[in-house]
């Protein structure tokens, strides 16, 4: 407990409380901005991070992951335009609010269950610690490499585009995490003398080139603004009784969130969706659903925010992010020296607690800043493209030079945008190359020792029991696109057959 | 179930851009990129005679198979698309998101100079200093894609350039006027 409280310490002090609201103003800025999103924002803020403390950097990228939660509803409840993919679910029942001149109340509805469903997730994630200290514990080389596994076959069954580009984007990036000198002699691999690879490739410039400059090269395209006009009036105090009156959907939403946000791969898009398909059944009205329902924003928002909570556990406790955000948190997390896993439950309890507790802060500054902002936030919507695209690529070069003081590093980010950029073009899951590019090292470290563990025959590793369990389970869920794939022929072939 | 979540889908707005074609010339080179990729580290991975080798060589044995594979797959798809198209090209390269239809047009200009702006930057930087240099590249960059307010421009210049020299050069260091870097 005095963890929690040293925890509570930094996180309440005024140090914490400015880093927690600079944080949230970013993330709402990112949120709010049409292509630019939450895991851009983040790979933007996360240089500015490396001088601070581990407590104070993890409060200001949690916060920028809040207020980017929160924020990207704003342009799908004015505009009809997802901030991004997890807040589409909002454009259903948001817009038709605004469309009737409650914008201000939508927006209201979305602040107030977004931070309903943040200090939810917040909550429940710290009643949870005790038990996956205890799960994590049981993890040792063999159970951390099957996990890896099985994280990346989540993410890869999940991202929708084939699990062959998966695999391959998985195993790229795995691949390229490995250039650079060796984790087991230290000896240069894959660095076709050039000696700048000696260091390997920088995981910050690596996450800048791939979002950054890939973004803004694909939003380039748009000569114009985000949006041209602004729909705007209605009540706030009216949008919060509204929501309170929600509170069994946003209950439900919470729910849905913290469970789909422990699966990796999953994330907001599917936990927002989930939840407005629920709200919608199990509404008494459900044929005012998609013409304005309070519910349909409260619960999918709720969701929404309780998935930070949700997939902050298996990125924490095993080093598995479930989105490209956590992916970008655990990146912080190593980029300051610490080591996700079971040691963070034991070592860095302080870290872990600051993090929680900054989910929490998260959902009270969602209410009280997010609330008060959504009016001018809403005006972000209007900047035009061009006077967008230069300002954030100065601010990226500069950021990636900022991290490591190598200015070799901005033409690895410029080679990192070109894979960026190609990978969104040709669909594959930039997803599974981060996961892969930031797990493969810690994979390698513990495939090696197993390797030397077993004696050279790694298939010892499914001798113990959780392993193989592990392994089973990634197994079938690699298994099950293809048994959808298969049912969904059948289903066309029967189809033909009787018609 | 099912087809409520369908309809909700399609009621969203598709807000990332199109996705080149499965079956286009390009993808299939793309994938073939790929596969050299990881046949050069394969044959990097193998001149490694250390322990240090086994995983990087596993992963590549990994990425030539899959790699292999797709393409086969894809080859096939490009053949009948040809097969069945004709001769002005296979299935996907003038559809929709298509290659051809990706670089073609004021869209594509865009990102090509956005692109070509974005490396010059990066090399000129490296001589005359981040701000010097965003203080031609910036301005420039707003008025040629057509944002034509020269007041503005100048305003929203200074304050950017302003900013990044408290957020980098106050706060962390970063010689952001100087051309030491």
């Amino acid at each position: 407990m005095t963890e929690f409280w040293n925890a509570m310490s930094v996180l309440l002090s005024p140090d914490g409380i400015v880093f927690a609201v600079i944080g949230f103003l970013i993330g709402c800025i990112g949120g709010a901005l049409v292509g630019i999103g939450g895991a851009l924002t983040t790979a933007l803020v996360i240089p500015f991070t490396l001088s601070m403390t581990p407590e104070h950097a993890m409060i200001i990228l949690v916060a920028v992951y809040s207020g980017v939660s929160y924020a990207g509803s704003i342009p799908s409840i004015l505009i009809n335009v997802p901030g991004g993919p997890s807040s589409a679910a909002s454009t259903l029942d948001g817009y038709p609010m605004a469309r009737k001149g409650e914008a201000a109340t939508a927006i209201s509805i979305s602040a107030t269950a977004s931070a309903m469903g943040a200090i939810l997730g917040g909550i429940a994630f710290i009643l949870a610690v005790p038990f996956l200290a205890y799960v994590a514990n049981l993890f040792g080389s063999q159970e951390f490499l099957m996990f890896g596994v099985f994280g990346l076959a989540s993410i890869i069954a999940a991202s929708g585009t084939g699990i062959l580009k998966g695999f391959m984007a998985g195993i790229l990036g795995a691949l390229l995490a490995c250039v650079g000198a060796s984790l087991l002699d230290a000896n240069p691999r894959f660095t076709f003398g050039i000696g700048e690879l000696y260091d390997g490739i920088d995981l910050a410039a690596a996450m800048i080139g791939v979002f950054a400059f890939a973004e803004m090269v694909r939003l380039s395209q748009n000569p114009s603004s985000i949006a041209g006009m602004l729909i705007g009036r209605g009540s706030i105090w009216r949008g919060i009784v509204m929501t309170l009156k929600e509170w069994k959907g946003i209950l439900r939403g919470a729910g849905i969130g913290m469970w789909v946000g422990l699966i990796p791969g999953e994330g907001g898009t599917v936990a927002t969706f989930m939840s407005y398909v629920t709200e919608k059944q199990m509404s008494k009205e459900p044929e005012k659903f998609g013409q304005g329902h309070p519910g349909g924003i409260a619960g999918p928002e709720a969701a929404n925010n309780s998935v930070i909570a949700g997939a902050l556990v298996p990125t924490l406790t095993f080093g598995i992010p479930g989105s490209v955000s956590t992916a970008l948190l655990l990146t912080a997390l190593t980029l300051h020296g610490l080591r996700p896993g079971p040691s963070i439950l034991t070592q860095d309890v302080v870290v872990l607690y600051t993090i929680i507790g900054s989910i929490l802060v998260g959902g009270v500054l969602t209410m009280a800043v997010g609330l008060a902002l959504s009016r001018p936030l809403s005006l972000l919507t209007i900047i035009p493209v061009p006077v967008l695209v230069p300002l954030v690529c100065v601010l990226s070069v500069i950021g990636i030079y900022a991290s490591a003081f190598n200015y070799s590093h901005i033409f690895v980010a410029l080679g990192a945008g070109v894979l960026g950029y190609a990978f969104v073009r040709f669909d594959y899951p930039i997803v599974a190359f981060l996961l892969g590019f930031i797990v493969g090292p810690l994979a390698e470290e513990n495939f090696m020792r197993s390797y030397q563990l077993t004696g050279g025959r790694p298939y010892l590793i499914f001798e113990r029991p959780l392993s193989a369990l592990l392994l089973v389970l990634s197994i079938l869920i690699l298994l099950r696109p293809l048994y959808r794939a298969w049912k969904e022929y059948r289903q066309r072939k029967n189809a033909a057959a009787a018609g | 179930m099912a087809e409520q979540d369908n309809q909700l889908l399609e009621e969203v707005p598709d807000v990332s851009s199109k996705s080149v074609p499965e079956n286009s010339l390009s993808s299939l080179v793309f994938t073939a990129v790929i596969l050299a990729v990881g046949c050069v580290f394969l044959a990097q991975s193998i001149t490694i005679g250390s322990q240090a080798a086994v995983w990087p060589r596993m992963l590549s044995i990994a990425l030539v198979a899959c790699a292999a594979l797709r393409l086969i797959l894809q080859a096939s798809r490009y053949l009948v698309g040809r097969g069945t198209v004709g001769m002005d090209g296979p299935a996907g390269e003038a559809q929709p998101g298509g290659l051809r239809a990706l670089w073609s047009g004021e869209a594509a200009w865009r990102r090509l100079f956005t692109t070509v702006w974005l490396v010059a930057y990066c090399i000129i930087a490296r001589y005359a200093g981040f701000g010097p240099t965003a203080l031609v590249f910036i301005p420039v960059y707003m008025w040629v894609c057509g944002f034509r307010k020269p007041l503005w421009i100048i305003l929203i210049t200074l304050a950017a350039l302003a900013s990044y020299t408290v957020l980098f050069d106050t706060l962390v260091s970063v010689p952001v006027w100087s051309n030491r870097l």
